[in-house]
Order: C-alpha cells, then structure tokens, then sequence
C-alpha cells in the first residue's frame, strides 16, 4: 500500500534483528565503489562472523527476498565451516545425530 | 482352558504391534499377562486392546519378564511347543527393538531438522561449494545430508585427487553417475606431496616411483623428490563411466579433465573417454602410459573445441611418438588451441613450429624437459604471419639441446618488435645451455642475453634464466594455461643466476646421456662435470 511518501511491505517470514543485519550489508554494498573493494572485503569477513544460526536465518531471509550476493556470500561461509571436516566433526559442529539405518552410505 | 495361541502368524502382523493394523488380529506374546484376548470384530477395540496389552509389557521390569518366560516355557509340555515360544520372544523380541530404533532415527532426524534450518534447495547450494572429500563426509553425517548430497548439482567438478591411492573404479563411477549430465570437471588420480596448482607449476608432477625393473630412475632434485606411488586402484576403465548410458553420456557437458599418475590406464581408454567428451577444453596428463601421438590423434579426432592440452611423460624423454601427421592433423582440428605443454617428451623443432605456426591462437607454450629441441624452431617465426604473434608465455625450461645461439637469435627477434605480445620467457635450465661449436661444452652464463637493451625496448618482458646450481629453483608461480587469462608479471626484467659454488646436482648418466640416437643430431653424449670454468654474472 503506498501512503503518501512510503510504502508498507509486509514480511513475515524476517524478524526485526535479521532485517537489520540485511539491511546493514545492502548499506555496504550499495556504496561500492572501485576504491573501496577492499573495505567490502573486510566487511563481508566480519560479516560472517556469526553464530550458525544467525547465518541459518539469514540465510533463509536472503532467499526469501532474492538477493544474490549475500546469499553467495552466506553460503560459501557455511560451506567453510562444512569444509574438510570428518562426519564425526561436523556432527558435533553442528550438533546433528547420527539417524542411519545400519547401512550407512559410504564415504571415502 | 484357553489355551495359548502361539501360532506362526505372518511378520507384517508382529511388526503391526506398534502400527497396529486393523486387519490382521494380533497374537499375545509371552508375556505374564492373562492373555483375555479377543479378536473381536470391532477393530478398534482391538487396536486399543494391543496398545493397551504392549503399554503395560513396557511397563514391566527385565528380570520379571525374564522369570515369567522361564516360567511358561516350564509349563510347556512338548519340546516343538518349547521351540516355537522361543522363536516367538525371539522375534517379537526383535521386532520390538527394530520399532524402537526405527523411531529414534525419526526423532533424530526431526532433532536435526530444528538444528540445520536449511530447506533442501539451500542444504544442496550449499554443498555445490564443498569439495569432493567434504562433500563425502557431510553426507555421511546424516541421511538428510545424504539426501542432499546426491543431487547431481553438487557433482559440477569433481576432484578425486589424492596423495595416496585411495580412489578406486567402483567410486569413480558413483561419483559420475551421480552427476548425470552435469559433470564439468573431473579430476583424476595421484598427486604426491602437497598439490601443486595444476597450471603453472614448473617442477615435474610426474610420479617418480617405478618397479626394479625400470632402471632409469628420474629424480630431479632428490630432496624434494616426488616420490608417489602408482594409483594401482584406479584401472583402465576408471573413465569407463563417462562414455555409459549411450546418448546421454555423462562426459558429454565435461569442459576439464585432469588425469595424474594413473598408471594403469591405457590409450584405447583413454581414446574412449575422449570420445564421449565432445566438449573438452582443458585436457590435463600427467604421468600416464599413452603414447602421446595416440592421445594427441584422439583428441584431434574427438576434441575439436579443445583449448588447453598439458600433457608430462612419465616416459621422460623417451617418448618419441609424436609423428609429423599427427601434429598436422592437431593443428587442422583443433583450431581453438590456446595453451600448449609438452613436457618431457622427444620433440624435434620442425614438429614444433608446425605446431606453433598451425595454431592461431596459441598464447602459452610449455616445452619444458623436452629432448632434442634446439631452439632452430624459433627462427622467423614471429614476423609478419599471425600465428606465434600472440604468443604470450614461452617456457622451454630444462631443455637440454637448447642451443644458446639460438636463444640469442630469438632475443635479437623479439628485440627487433616480434612476438609483441610476448611477456614470459623461460630458459633456465639445469644444465645450462648447449653453447656453439662444442657440443660438450655447456654455457651457464646468461651473458648472451641483452639485458639493457631489453629493458629499454621490452619493458614488460620477464626473463627467467636461471643456470644451475644448488637447487635454487626460483618458483615462479603464475596463472597460466587457463582459457583467457591473461599474464601478470612484473614489468621489469628478472634475471638471476645461481652463485658461487660449482658443484652441481649429480644427475644420473642414465638419464640422457646414452639415448639411442634415432635422428636426433644434437644428442651430447656427456659432458664435463664440474671442470669447465663457470661464469656467474650477478646481475
């Protein structure tokens, strides 16, 4: 709906504190300018600095409203931390039981 | 009396017990409870009966149901009914535990739901970014991983490089399969030690490690030696798996294939994978027993869009199959080569400058370690004519006829505006150079060169001409070879020589010294150890 000089767009899915976190990196990112690639790369390290599942939510919020960038930049981070790592490691990391029927699949 | 009806009914109504299914009355198990069963026509009421019957059995201790079975089985008057109440707990007895464990996966997976928020679609673009290794493990973490960790998206390039051999046939195929049509990228076999780039590098991947009957041992620099082992798991039809499944084969979308060290494979395989992988364009071989004439007649043949060939012999220097009408028909298919390396390999000058003048595109030339080539092909390549103009990278490291004369002639070349677009240039060589006149004689000075006058004239040409001596190999690493990338080096002129002492690395005799001379004129049969005076410009 627009009323005079903005517009309410409902969104259901995102909670307030995720929207500000998106919001601050579309901030950052829409100041990019060639100078300053530098500065978005340490702003995207520090970025990911998170807790698995603020990355989870965020994750989840930059889907829902289709930006790319951040989705890349949020997924590689979590690949990172899934990345070589034995299926012992990443079940503690990422506190996942075991739910195999006896034939497990096989690794290598 | 009511008798116990222990009769065999089927598993499907044992396994109902929790899942009570309302067609097929239960049986009561022997337990201590009365059994007042009935199988009455209201199926409900029954279904509540079991639960109500298997409620109050959980409810009870292990060491009563322990004694009451003893106690039935007392009372039991023939051995068969003996036997058929042991056969019963035993299976209800499994069949309880198999419902138990059954539902504490089910719960496992719900927990794991709660803590991997990821929908399906998120989990598999998530693993498309995980390498091979990981990838195996994450799906061995859980069955929703598992599940996400088939979905051919995540197969894109598949890299089962190893340092020891661990890969075999059986999962090289799962891995293709699973990829369906979407492979791009495969790479395959046994890199020893730490896993060098597979462009650039100059040092020889080439597994060193051969049985006792091969005598000729190459070694290059035996501190750093390279010393793997044969992929002895992965054999001929490793690549099998790329041409399968008839019209949709898997190799038909795969841009890159990187085979390193597998020894096993041979050149009608190879030639097969090749033919189902119309798409090539990176084609890497490292340490393979293929004829290369063979290899390179498959891919004029098969893979005409190829752009980057790389191929190091395991053979060095012995193989000298390449043939005139192979490197002509190359040159006529593969219009679209733009990186070519030929390592270790017997290749005569006019072979290659009919390679390099065949092929317009050529930016990067790799002919390290390779036997006879004296540099003559260098001569008036690069005027006029469009092809050796775009040359960008020349590397003709460790090239032992490498006449110095001739390098000195193409300096004077590129001195003279050719090769313009010219920016690498790699002599060194650890032997040094084949000086003029005396074929015994070797040049370890880079005097020849006009240092000033490339400076001046060629500023962003970088010269890299190191002449033996310890093991100063200066590792020059530079992303090369890949379709359009372009050089960046240094815009000055890097020259450098080892210093001071003349003892050089002993390289066995073996290694060139008595090649059998099939036409080649410029073989030295041994040269002078450490007598010759040794000049070292510093520069």
């Amino acid at each position: 709906m627009v009323e005079d000089d903005f517009t309410f767009i409902p969104l259901s899915n995102i909670d307030i504190e995720t929207l500000i976190k998106i919001i601050e990196y579309m901030k950052k990112h829409a100041e990019k300018t060639d100078s300053k690639e530098e500065d978005i790369k340490e702003f995207n390290k520090d970025f990911v600095k998170k807790t698995l599942n603020e990355l989870f939510v965020l994750v989840l919020a930059a889907n829902y409203l289709h930006i790319n960038s951040l989705m890349k930049l949020l997924c590689q981070s979590i690949a990172d931390r899934v990345n070589d790592k034995t299926p012992e490691a990443i079940r503690n990391i990422f506190n996942i039981t075991y739910d195999f029927t006896p034939e497990k699949g096989k690794d290598y | 009396m009511e008798t116990l009806l222990l009769h065999r009914s089927s598993p499907a109504a044992v396994a109902a017990i929790p899942n009570p299914n309302p067609k097929r009355p239960c049986c009561s198990s022997a337990s201590g409870l009365n059994p007042s069963f009935t199988t009455s026509s209201n199926t409900s009421k029954s279904n509540i009966d079991v639960d109500v019957l298997l409620e109050s059995f959980l409810g009870l201790s292990e060491s009563s149901i322990d004694l009451s079975f003893d106690r039935i089985l007392s009372f039991k008057a023939s051995y068969s009914e003996q036997d058929d109440v042991i056969d019963r707990a035993l299976q209800l007895g499994s069949a309880l535990v198999e419902a138990g464990r059954r539902s504490a996966r089910k719960r496992a997976s719900m927990h794991n739901g709660v803590v991997w928020a990821l929908p399906s679609d998120l989990t598999i673009k998530v693993f498309s970014l995980l390498d091979t290794q990981s990838l195996c493990y994450a799906a061995a973490a859980c069955s929703f991983f598992q599940n996400c960790a088939a979905d051919p998206a995540c197969y894109v390039d598949i890299d089962l490089i190893t340092v020891v051999p661990r890969v075999n046939n059986a999962v090289v195929a799962t891995m293709v399969q699973r990829a369906g049509k979407v492979p791009q990228s495969l790479k395959l076999g046994c890199v020893p030690g730490p896993l060098a780039s597979s462009s650039g590098s100059s040092q020889p991947l080439v597994n060193c490690i051969r049985k006792s009957t091969d005598t000729a041992r190459f070694s290059w620099n035996d501190k750093r030696s390279r010393q793997g082992k044969e992929s002895s798991i992965l054999t001929r039809s490793c690549l099998a798996p790329l041409s399968a499944n008839g019209e949709s084969t898997p190799g038909a979308c795969l841009r890159r294939l990187h085979l390193y060290n597998i020894e096993r494979l041979d050149s009608t395989s190879l030639t097969a994978a090749l033919s189902a992988c119309p798409s090539l364009l990176d084609l890497e071989i490292v340490g393979l027993n293929v004829e290369s004439r063979q290899t390179l007649e498959s891919i004029s043949t098969f893979c005409p869009l190829i752009e980057r060939i790389f191929f190091e012999s395991s053979k060095t220097g012995r193989d000298d199959s390449l043939k005139l009408p192979t490197c002509n028909d190359l040159v006529n298919n593969c219009p679209h080569l733009s990186s070519l390396s030929l390592r270790g390999f017997r290749l005569h000058d006019y072979k290659a400058r009919v390679l390099i003048k065949g092929f317009r595109k050529l930016r990067y030339i790799d002919f390290s370690t390779s036997y006879s080539i004296t540099g003559a092909f260098l001569k008036n390549l690069g005027g006029g004519s469009a092809s050796g103009s775009l040359l960008q990278v020349l590397i003709l490291r460790d090239c032992m006829h490498l006449k110095e004369v001739e390098v000195a002639r193409f300096l004077e070349a590129v001195l003279a505006g050719d090769f313009g677009h010219l920016n690498y240039l790699d002599i060194s060589n650890r032997e040094g150079l084949v000086s003029e006149g005396d074929r015994n004689h070797r040049c370890y000075s880079p005097s020849f060169i006009p240092v000033a006058r490339l400076l001046d004239e060629r500023p962003n040409l970088c010269v890299l001409a190191e002449f033996p001596l310890e093991g100063s190999f200066n590792d020059i690493e530079f992303d090369s070879g890949d379709m359009d990338s372009e050089m960046n080096l240094p815009s000055h002129l890097i020259m450098s020589t080892s210093d001071s002492s003349a003892s050089f690395m002993s390289i066995s005799e073996s290694s060139y010294s008595s090649d059998p001379s099939s036409g080649s004129d410029d073989s030295s049969s041994g040269y002078d150890e450490s007598s010759d005076d040794v000049d070292h410009v510093s520069i």
